[in-house]
């Protein structure tokens, strides 16, 4: 990596060796997450390895101004979460010409979603209905365990904030996949 | 009754609100309440797992020489800009200096006016110092007197610095001479010029008054000594 990165010594991009560790470091420990963020958006690991890379690439352009360990991964977090939701949005678009244009696409999508997790979709279908802001809440709250401070800090939004989206958030599905409604006591 | 009353409190605090005091003595009173309660935190729970179980994917070995790929060409994108710009900062210039001219083939172009300041009150002129770096004209004389008409129908210059304040009539007077000083129609040293001799006026004399008579043949004379009142016969 050092010898890569040294090859363009003198670029416009240009990192010293102590940025570059550092930068391996924030790689190696930040990947996870920068993955399972895109994944969050696109459910698509190809896709969400390619954004979160294209994330890294340009955190690194940047990495002299976010060296400090909390800053970086809130940088990258919302940055991937920007890339993914550009990715998944231009994606909606072209599924949506392709559905209009092409019927035997419909029915081969059709099969392959019968064989799919009925859950998962209709949970991920309900997330992708959810406001953005509110999505984003419960998408980061899963990948961090529903660290409530964690997400805070990723999202530089106060932990009363954070909380207040994660239960709207957790209201929305629950209606939208109507899991509540059997529980309901009927006096 | 109570249990219709508290129902959405609890639906709420089954998905992370926080309860009222009134709706958790009413689920700690409540056994049917209590078991909606804990259906619902289950369900809510479900769903959280089945998100967590959703996004929990590695990168697979491929993503760090991804990165290190995507490094590397953005890298080379700078390079291939880098040497890019290069040859097209030279041709700006070259274009520029094609434009613009040489510096010494050509007098230097005079700098662009600064735009008059909006007219006050009254107008302001500066001092009346003939420019000597203004050009005379050697135009033929129809040449001249058409410059001198677009040269009249133009504001008057106003000067960046104001040192004497003159009204508007003055201004055009003191513009129109300063036009004709510089054109060396007048010369400006003659007005400074100190005036010749000046000669004294001389001593008032008074004749003496003649009144012709009324009468014939008798002429009186009266001398302004005589006329305080005394009359000769």
């Amino acid at each position: 990596m050092h010898e890569t990165l040294s090859r363009h010594a003198g670029a416009l991009v240009t990192i010293d060796a102590d940025l570059e560790r550092e930068f391996e470091e924030r790689l190696r420990e930040s990947a996870t997450l920068a993955v399972r963020v895109a994944y969050g958006v696109v459910r698509n690991h190809q896709d969400a390895e390619e954004i979160a890379q294209e994330a890294f690439v340009r955190a690194y352009r940047s990495f002299s101004s976010l060296r400090d360990r909390g800053a970086f991964r809130a940088w990258l977090v919302r940055l991937t979460w920007r890339l993914a939701i550009d990715r998944w949005r231009s994606d909606r678009r072209r599924k949506a010409r392709e559905d209009a244009s092409d019927t035997t696409a419909v029915a081969s999508t059709a099969e392959a979603m019968a064989s799919a997790n009925e859950r998962a979709r209709r949970l991920w279908r309900a997330i992708d209905e959810l406001p953005e802001k509110l999505r984003q809440a419960i998408v980061l709250s899963a990948i961090e365990g529903y660290d409530v401070r964690e997400v805070a800090s990723l999202l530089g939004l106060p932990e009363g904030t954070v909380k207040s989206r994660l239960f709207l958030a957790r209201k929305g599905l629950a209606q939208r996949l109507q899991c509540l409604v059997n529980a309901t006591p009927k006096p | 009754m109570s249990c219709e009353r508290y129902a959405q409190a609890i639906e709420d605090h089954a998905c992370g609100a926080d309860l009222a005091a009134a709706a958790a003595a009413h689920l700690d009173s409540c056994m049917r309440c209590a078991a909606a309660f804990e259906a619902q935190r289950r369900a809510v729970e479900d769903l959280d797992a089945e998100l967590q179980r959703g996004v929990a994917i590695d990168p697979s070995a491929a993503f760090a020489p991804g990165v290190r790929a995507g490094i590397d060409r953005a890298s080379s994108a700078g390079y291939r800009l880098a040497w890019l710009a290069a040859p097209l900062a030279v041709g700006a210039a070259i274009a520029i200096a094609v434009l613009v001219g040489a510096p010494g083939d050509r007098p230097a172009a005079p700098a662009t006016p600064p735009k008059p300041a909006p007219a006050p009150a009254s107008s302001t002129i500066a001092r009346a110092t003939p420019d000597p770096t203004a050009p005379v004209p050697a135009a033929p004389v129809a040449e001249r007197v058409a410059t001198d008409r677009r040269r009249r129908s133009r504001a008057i210059p106003r000067p960046a610095e104001p040192e004497i304040i003159v009204p508007p009539g003055q201004a055009r007077a003191l513009a129109r001479y300063m036009a004709l000083v510089r054109r060396g129609t007048i010369d400006a040293a003659v007005l400074i010029q100190p005036p010749t001799e000046l000669q004294a006026p001389a001593d008032l004399v008074v004749d003496p008054l003649t009144v012709a008579p009324i009468g014939a043949g008798r002429t009186e004379t009266i001398t302004p000594a005589a006329a305080g009142g005394t009359q000769k016969e």
